[in-house]
């Protein structure tokens, strides 16, 4: 049986952002996000091979293995920042594209992440949001595997 | 010399709108204002000054082109009453035009022209911009 998910995830902003909200603007304090499904595949596939394409190639002892099994999304993205596989502003532009697909963010748990509202937001909040969204959502229930195999 | 604003980028309700080039326009909802003469006299007339608050209200318009995808946005737009937020941003190299109008509807019973170069006329009433 597959590894359950997080139902959703709830991102605290660092520095609001203005959003429309039933005809007026409101500042934006968290964002709400929703695990991928198969429409979301080529986004999800991106991240993931990203961060594993950054993961150091040396194979070292089973310890360090169970402990990447709980990986915070702060460790994910300076993996991905110090990776001289990966481009981070790849992996970033990917993310803007999942983030703005149907059903996989809201801010304030009420409106859609836009893009208009993606380029609004604080860039270390956006990259911090991202990396948050990979440890939960993309890898870790590969990791989870990974640690049972 | 100048530069005229000529390519302002529109959004509603969060998202981008791609509208017909030149089609944009709004007001800024100062209303109207009137100027009177009281007479004292002798010839005499004095200026009475009346702000017509009844017409502090903006109005934005674009047009669209008739896609589906377009059709189906106004049609969301009406439909939302004035719970509508457009915002518009221009720039040119000597700087930056924003405007935001809260609570924007769509008033009219807007024509939605089916053929080939038709467009969609869209004219929001809003509070005053901002």
């Amino acid at each position: 049986m597959a590894g359950t998910k997080a139902a959703e995830l709830l991102y605290e902003l660092d520095i609001e952002f203005e959003y429309a909200h039933k005809g007026d603007l409101r500042k934006a304090e968290f964002i709400t996000l929703y695990p991928p499904t198969s429409r979301n595949m080529s986004e999800v596939a991106a991240l993931k091979q990203a961060f594993f394409r950054s993961l150091p190639q040396d194979d070292e002892s089973g310890e360090k293995e169970e402990a990447e099994t709980e990986i915070k999304g702060s460790q994910v993205m300076a993996l991905i920042s110090m990776s001289v596989n990966v481009e981070l502003s790849t992996v970033l532009l990917t993310a803007r594209e999942l983030f703005s697909a149907k059903g996989i963010a809201d801010v304030d748990g009420e409106e859609k992440l836009t893009k208009p509202l993606i380029d609004a937001m604080d860039p270390n909040d956006f990259y911090t949001m991202t990396g948050e969204y990979i440890a939960n959502f993309i890898i870790a229930s590969a990791l989870r595997k990974l640690k049972k195999s | 010399m100048g530069v005229q604003v000529a390519d302002a980028a529109v959004q509603v309700n969060n998202n981008t709108v791609a509208i017909i080039p030149n089609t944009l326009a709004y007001t800024e909802g100062k209303g109207e204002q009137t100027i009177r003469a009281a007479s004292a006299g002798g010839g005499q007339v004095e200026q009475i000054y009346a702000n017509n608050v009844e017409s502090n209200f903006s109005m934005v318009k674009f047009e669209l082109p008739a896609t589906v995808e377009n059709i189906e946005l106004a049609r969301e737009w009406k439909s939302n009453a004035n719970a509508n937020l457009v915002q518009i941003a221009g720039s040119t190299p000597e700087g930056r035009v924003t405007r935001t109008f809260s609570q924007a509807a769509l008033l009219g019973d807007y024509e939605v022209p089916l053929g080939s170069d038709t467009n969609i006329a869209i004219e929001f009433k809003s509070n005053p911009a901002i």
